[in-house]
């Protein structure tokens, strides 16, 4: 078993929430300064409704765009253009183990068949530097498929990502993706 | 020697007068408030401290078997989510009352099954070894893998049943106080406000109230379904639980709580953080209308918790990535930002209950956007049970919620005291409370964008450096609270011989009014009978016949039974109502059965119960008019809690039936 590596972060993502943060921090902090001289409370609400409506265009805004760009973003398989001749893997999670099969696979574009031997499971796939590439769900009863690209040749980590039981954080297992 | 706080008070120009210079609440008020905050913040403690040996031991400062680490995981969770409840749920109380008579002997039963519950649940996981999460998704509590015994598993169930039976109760009474007082549902909601037929509407914390507990008690309603369902599969081992079904039930009611108790929060903050702006937290256009969208947004929210189970229906993912989104433009643009325009230029008085209600909307506000941004599905891909998740909700729990509940502890104590805290006090709590806590969740936040799982005993090699300092975090949070309930001791015990100067009388009951049933109309009996004529159908031999094919067939028919019984109960108590008027009307008779009666309805739904009747044709037929007796006693019941909400109580038993069906077998 390789060492469990996790690198990369999700960079954009944490740069997006760090700035948000900041600026609701500074916003806060003027708030309160704020509140240690008098302004007519009429006057707060003249000015404070008219930035209302544009806080409230903007946040629609914001939050429609990240909505639609989500949309043709999905992980679905059916979501997805046709996998063509990708390589298939059978995963299956159980207490505390995980099969897969096959285990080695060549670079390219793969579908991940995902179900579960007993209760539920989570797929998360990390490259071989550690960056958490996706994950699905393994349920019991159903089978999950994802679509995803592994170009870079090595070790694939997988772990589980759903509490299964005292085990759950042992739950590992190792995909390799042959050189080109 | 620093300067006393009401020194520092009284160096502050005086605009406006502190609470505890402002109206008095009543005996009963306090005492309520006082319960539910001491109970909660109790809990908080206890669990913050479990929560802190986890995070220790995953840190390598402290040695936890995995075993234990996740029981007291389980437990952390169950009883951090029963604690916030109960501190909300006194404080929306406690600045309710004023404006609609509420119950005191009707909240006590709600604290009952919480507290009840949670004793339950600590027995499961501490004494019986249950592990499976708060979250319990099916089938993990029947793998226990040598973990836990059956019992444990029973406990568990009976226990999380009581908790939601408590909320759903509170839920009952401030839904029936509020549409009762209000004119109906509309009238509670601000709807003929909203449209511009009326000058008058109900004040915010009441429609916050109607909008919690709408959602609250539809929420109660699919709980009930699958804790029942797990109490079946527990009892007998024939019952097959669909595991998709499960778990959209499970975070149906889970997330939805959990995502209620903020707002239950929001609803106290209308009333308590005036009290320190000195300027009025009215009634709006905006406020009614978000309060409407969040209405839907709550109770549609849920299904981002499944974005990962690709069997999931697509629309399921789409609108709840709509609803996740959406859900944060009424907190940014109403409520939050309606907060800061009230503090604005307004001599805000800065105490210690104060300034940690201030510091609250931060944390609900930046655990709104660590929310907003895992809730499309893209990023979720990456984040789905990644440290990411905790992070995001101990914000918003822990630096938006826990900041309030002390903030309400600590306003009931300046009352009480007549005098703020110290100054220094009033900046040491919230600097180690900020501090240690964006600390102990930044650490996540780190931990989770590189991808670390989330409810793991042990975090890998590498990572541990995060783990070390969101435990610093932590024990800087834990020297906050310290220091706060030292202080808030100190307070109270000054105020001794003082308390009863500062209560104010008890007021008047207001005039029991004439109960409007739910049936007023002739068209309205129409419907009635005639769905009741088509559930009745569910009796003939042929559909029992037709309902032996599967078990969840069988099911289906069961809820037709018990609609059947529960639309007689409602139109004919209803017709009763209206020929002799029923004054008052929530009995605790009335409440007992429609929590009650739902529930002995899914339980009997179990095939060791009913497979050796379907031999004996007379107890065959017994069974069946069993559970006709059921929905009679539910029907009947409902009506004792007026229009708005006797409807509300009878369609969400049968909707319990009705989704029962959907995912149980055997």
């Amino acid at each position: 078993m390789r060492e469990l590596t996790y690198s990369e972060p999700q960079i954009w993502i944490a740069i997006a929430f760090v700035i948000i943060s900041a600026l609701l921090v500074t916003a806060f902090v003027a708030i309160g300064r704020s509140s240690r001289r008098e302004v007519p409370f009429e006057q707060v609400k003249a000015i404070g409704y008219g930035v209302r409506t544009w806080w409230l265009v903007g946040l629609v805004t914001v939050l429609t765009v990240g909505v639609v760009v989500s949309l043709f973003m999905l992980p679905y398989s059916n979501a997805q253009e046709p996998v063509g001749a990708a390589q298939e893997i059978a995963v299956k999670g159980g207490q505390y183990y995980w099969t897969v099969a096959p285990n080695e696979v060549a670079p390219g574009r793969v579908r991940f068949s995902v179900t579960s031997a007993d209760v539920n499971h989570g797929l998360g796939i990390y490259s071989p530097k550690g960056h958490m590439l996706g994950s699905v769900q393994a349920m019991p009863g159903y089978e999950n498929e994802l679509d995803i690209q592994l170009d870079e040749p090595g070790e694939y980590l997988l772990s589980c990502l759903e509490m299964c039981g005292a085990g759950h954080h042992k739950m590992h297992a190792i995909l390799k993706v042959a050189e080109r | 020697m620093h300067a006393t706080a009401t020194e520092v008070v009284q160096q502050q120009p005086q605009t406006h007068p502190l609470p505890h210079e402002q109206g008095p609440a009543t005996v009963v008020e306090r005492r309520v408030a006082w319960l539910c905050a001491g109970t909660g913040v109790a809990l908080f403690l206890v669990m913050m401290l479990l929560g802190i040996a986890m995070r220790m031991s995953q840190a390598d400062l402290v040695g936890i078997p995995d075993a234990w680490y996740y029981r007291l995981l389980t437990l952390h969770g169950a009883g951090m989510l029963v604690g916030a409840l109960l501190v909300m749920m006194g404080a929306l109380w406690f600045v309710l009352r004023p404006v609609v008579e509420m119950s005191a002997k009707r909240l006590l039963w709600a604290y009952g099954g919480l507290v009840v519950g949670a004793v339950l649940v600590l027995v499961a996981s501490l004494v019986g070894g249950f592990a499976t999460g708060w979250t319990f998704l099916s089938p993990l509590p029947f793998h226990p893998l040598g973990g836990w015994a059956t019992w444990a598993t029973a406990t568990f169930f009976v226990g999380m049943l009581l908790v939601g039976a408590g909320f759903f109760l509170y839920c009952i009474e401030l839904f029936t106080v509020t549409t009762n007082r209000y004119g109906g549902l509309g009238g509670a909601l601000g709807i003929p406000y909203l449209l511009g037929r009326s000058e008058q509407a109900p004040p915010p914390q009441a429609i916050a109230a109607t909008v919690i507990a709408l959602d609250g008690m539809i929420a109660s309603a699919g709980g009930t379904a699958i804790v029942v369902a797990m109490l079946n599969r527990t009892i007998d081992d024939g019952v097959v639980i669909n595991a998709l079904w499960a778990k959209n039930l499970t975070y149906f009611w889970g997330h939805t709580i959990a995502n209620l108790i903020i707002y239950l929060a929001a609803g106290a903050i209308y009333v308590l953080l005036p009290r320190y702006a000195g300027r009025a937290w009215k009634t709006t256009k905006p406020l009614a209308l978000g309060w409407l969208a969040t209405l839907l947004f709550v109770a549609t929210a849920f299904s981002h918790h499944l974005y990962m189970d690709f069997a999931q229906p697509g629309w399921a993912q789409y609108v709840s990535m709509g609803a996740s989104s959406a859900a944060a433009i009424p907190v940014a643009v109403v409520t939050i930002y309606t907060g800061m325009m009230l503090i604005w230029g307004s001599l805000y008085r800065w105490t210690l209950a104060s300034t940690l209600f201030y510091l609250g909307f931060l944390g609900w506000a930046i655990g709104g956007v660590g929310a907003v941004l895992d809730s499309l599905i893209p990023v979720n891909f990456t984040l789905h049970n990644t440290l990411w998740v905790p992070a995001h909700f101990h914000t918003y729990l822990l630096l938006g919620v826990m900041m309030w509940a002390l903030a309400f502890v600590a306003h009931l104590t300046e009352r009480a005291a007549g005098r703020a805290a110290p100054r220094w006090v009033a900046i040491a709590v919230p600097a180690l409370l900020v501090v240690g806590g964006y600390l102990f969740v930044g650490a996540w936040y780190a931990a989770g964008a590189l991808g670390v799982p989330r409810r793991y005993a042990e975090h890998p090699p590498g990572t541990q450096a995060y783990d070390v300092v969101g435990s610093v975090g932590a024990l800087l949070v834990l020297a906050g609270v310290v220091l706060f309930l030292v202080t808030t001791v100190r307070l109270l015990l000054q105020a001794r011989g003082r308390r009863a100067e500062t209560l104010a009388p008890e007021r008047d009951p207001e005039p029991r009014r004439v109960l409007v049933p739910p049936v007023t109309t002739n068209a309205g009996f129409a419907v009635v009978s005639g769905l009741a004529v088509v559930c009745a159908l569910s009796l003939l031999p042929e559909a029992v016949e037709l309902a032996e094919r599967s078990a969840e067939a069988h099911h289906l028919s069961h809820a037709a039974q018990f609609a059947l019984g529960g639309l007689v109960g409602l139109g004919v108590a209803s017709r009763l109502a209206l020929v002799r008027p029923v004054y008052g009307g929530m009995t605790w008779w009335a409440l007992l059965a429609v929590v009650a009666a739902p529930v002995v309805m899914l339980l009997v739904m179990t095939p060791a119960i009913y497979d050796p009747l379907e031999g004996n044709e007379p107890l065959h037929l017994l069974f069946h008019w069993g559970i006709v007796v059921l929905g009679l006693i539910t029907g009947w019941a409902s009506v004792r809690f007026g229009r708005a909400s006797g409807v509300a109580i009878f369609v969400l038993s049968v909707a319990m039936g009705l989704a029962f069906a959907g995912g149980v077998g055997g």
